[in-house]
């Protein structure tokens, strides 16, 4: 593993760029912030040590499910760049080591930097084609921002089809915790709805779910957010067991319908509760389940962009 | 009085760099003071359990950005195998803290030519602070959140069953939705486990005290009693603090009859024990983020003799 120092002999520079690269994987990394409407975003950059055939940028799920899904994003971007991809990957503004307060991210602020990050890749990389990943909450903002890059193929882990479907999640979450707390003073879901209306926001969990992501939010719809122009989408369900559920299995008929490319497959792995972490268990690189994840998200995208040139 | 004015850092005055510890490479944050720097750098170390150097909801971010306001250089990672480090962490244990992971991180700030240093520590990070302290000349203070003294092999469903009272089991698992949820084979599973263990509760314990407490398996403090003790004395003071309802402070006060108490009876005036009110080990509420970034901010500041009074 090789480490660029060179930001020591720049300390000028506003922007500090940290690089590595890999030679037994044949990649390269870079880790910076990058400018947003004045203020700075986390972005790391994986790519291939050759030319990359196309790019991918990766939107993160949110607050707790944020944490929870970051490894395997991180191997997946690996994996991407090691089959010639140049990937993207960064943290929404109000949120991880970006700049900005989590009370001011919409869906729309998201949007701004996953285009953000689509202008900063091909800066990098020279790529002219993208494709865009997301998981969970994150599958909403890929699938608007996929919506301006024809013909941006997309993979979706476990997408939120609907926010209010989210917000139901999240609540829920809550309750499951004063519970076991033994709190006495339980909020139901409609109770949490009306403090968030009353209050401004409601604290999750450590994470505060505020008024103006849910109001940006709550009208979206993960299939309207596509567009009306087909793309090739691949969804993967993440269930420890069962089969398709009927929400995906409906989300591929009226995709088809619509003249969408789409299919859907289940991965096992264990991720039955998104909001509450399971760091104990095995790491994402030993669990059958990520790596599959990881592999077939891999190889749908290499197909659609073809193989590196050696 | 004096009052100071502070101006928190932004992303402006961070900068991300890869380091070497052992074959891999890890992602540290640096972070330089938007005034007049006093020369110390604050190490911040995540807990355990894969957590990323942000820690949840960007805690520690937060509290790098609060201290850089005060003149302190900051540095938060992710530890080998998490977040944006290379390496496989195949599992978590307090026998095996991340020490190479911070001697590495001391190496590489003193590089930019800064040798003083406070170290705080969330849970896991908190022993390993103490565990490589007192090997760093320019250590100047550790701070440690909701550090385990006592190790239970407690699970969390033996936990809860623990503290639940019998009347409520019953009350609850009468309710429809309860009834309801046996549908379900997962549920069932855990039902079973969670009963297994209520009666499992009512069994004797190990401990010598009254209370219904779970059983000991191990004092972590007596491994920490020689780091502790070079620390102290050096001089290095050193604050615990913790949450009044966490429960590593039952352990915490337990262990104090023990070995830990007498390193600490010798060094009064270096050992601040606060407490925060609430749960603050878990990070899982807002008002106990606050509360950890306040305490911890004040300390280090009142530590360097400054009035840490914010105005803005």
């Amino acid at each position: 593993m090789l480490i660029d120092r060179s930001f020591a002999l720049n300390q000028a520079d506003p922007i500090q760029t940290a690089s590595r690269s890999d030679s037994t994987l044949g990649i390269r990394e870079q880790v910076e912030f990058i400018e947003i409407g004045g203020s700075r975003l986390f972005a790391c950059l994986h790519a291939p040590l050759g030319d990359p055939v196309g790019g991918v940028v990766i939107c993160s799920p949110i607050q707790a499910e944020f944490e929870k899904n970051y490894r395997r994003e991180f191997l997946l971007a690996r994996s991407l760049a090691a089959r010639g991809l140049a990937v993207g990957r960064f943290h929404y503004r109000g949120s991880g080591n970006s700049d900005g307060d989590a009370e001011d991210a919409t869906v729309q602020t998201m949007l701004e930097d996953a285009h953000a990050v689509v202008g900063w890749l091909k800066d990098r990389t020279g790529i002219s084609e993208v494709g865009f990943a997301g998981t969970r909450w994150g599958g909403l903002v890929a699938a608007d921002a996929a919506a301006q890059y024809d013909p941006a193929p997309l993979v979706l882990w476990e997408p939120v089809l609907e926010p209010p479907s989210y917000f139901r999640d999240a609540f829920r979450s809550r309750l499951m915790r004063d519970l076991k707390d033994g709190a006495t003073n339980r909020l139901s879901s409609a109770a949490l709805r009306a403090e968030l209306e009353r209050v401004g926001f409601v604290d999750v969990l450590g994470y505060g779910v505020y008024r103006g992501l849910y109001d940006d939010a709550i009208g979206r719809r993960l299939v309207t957010a596509l567009g009306e122009r087909p793309r090739p989408v691949l969804i993967l369900q993440i269930s420890p067991e069962g089969g398709l559920r009927s929400e995906y299995s409906s989300l591929v008929t009226e995709l088809r319908s619509l003249g969408f490319a789409a299919t859907a497959e289940v991965i096992a792995d264990k991720e039955e509760a998104w909001w509450f972490a399971d760091g104990r268990g095995e790491a994402a690189e030993a669990r059958v389940g990520a790596r599959a994840l990881v592999n077939l998200t891999t190889e749908w995208f290499v197909a659609r962009f073809g193989e590196a040139r050696p | 009085m004096t009052v100071e004015e502070v101006v928190s850092a932004t992303a402006q005055q961070e900068r991300p760099v890869f380091f070497t510890a052992g074959g891999d490479t890890l992602l540290g944050i640096f972070g330089s003071p938007t005034t007049e720097p006093k020369g110390t750098a604050v190490v911040l170390l995540p807990g355990g359990w894969r957590t990323t150097s942000t820690a949840r909801n960007r805690v520690l971010v937060r509290l790098s950005r609060e201290l850089a306001g005060r003149g302190y250089h900051t540095f938060r990672i992710d530890y080998r195998g998490v977040g944006e480090s290379t390496g496989v962490l195949e599992r978590f244990d307090m026998d095996e803290l991340s020490t190479d992971d911070l001697k590495a991180s001391i190496e590489w700030i003193e590089q930019q030519g800064i040798s003083q240093f406070v170290l705080v520590g969330f849970c896991f990070g908190g022993w390993t602070a103490v565990s490589y302290a007192s090997d760093v000349p320019g250590a100047e203070g550790v701070v440690l959140i909701s550090v385990p003294a006592l190790l239970t092999g407690e699970t969390a469903v033996a936990r809860l069953a623990r503290r639940t009272s019998m009347w409520r089991v019953i009350r609850q698992g009468l309710r429809p939705w309860a009834i309801r949820s046996l549908l379900s084979a997962d549920r069932r599973r855990i039902y079973k486990r969670f009963l297994a263990a209520k009666v499992r509760s009512f069994l004797p314990t190990r401990r010598p005290s009254d209370a219904p407490h779970a059983p000991i398996a191990r004092d972590l403090t007596v491994r920490f009693q020689v780091p502790l003790a070079t620390l102290l004395d050096r001089d290095v003071p050193i604050l615990f603090l913790y949450g009044t309802e966490d429960e590593e402070l039952e352990g915490f006060e337990l262990s104090k009859r023990g070995p830990l108490g007498e390193v600490l009876s010798r060094s009064d005036s270096l050992i601040e024990v606060r407490l925060a009110p609430g749960r603050i080990h878990g990070l899982d509420r807002l008002e106990y983020q606050d509360a950890i970034i306040e305490n911890v901010t004040d300390w280090i500041s009142r530590r360097d003799g400054h009035d840490p009074t914010r105005v803005k």
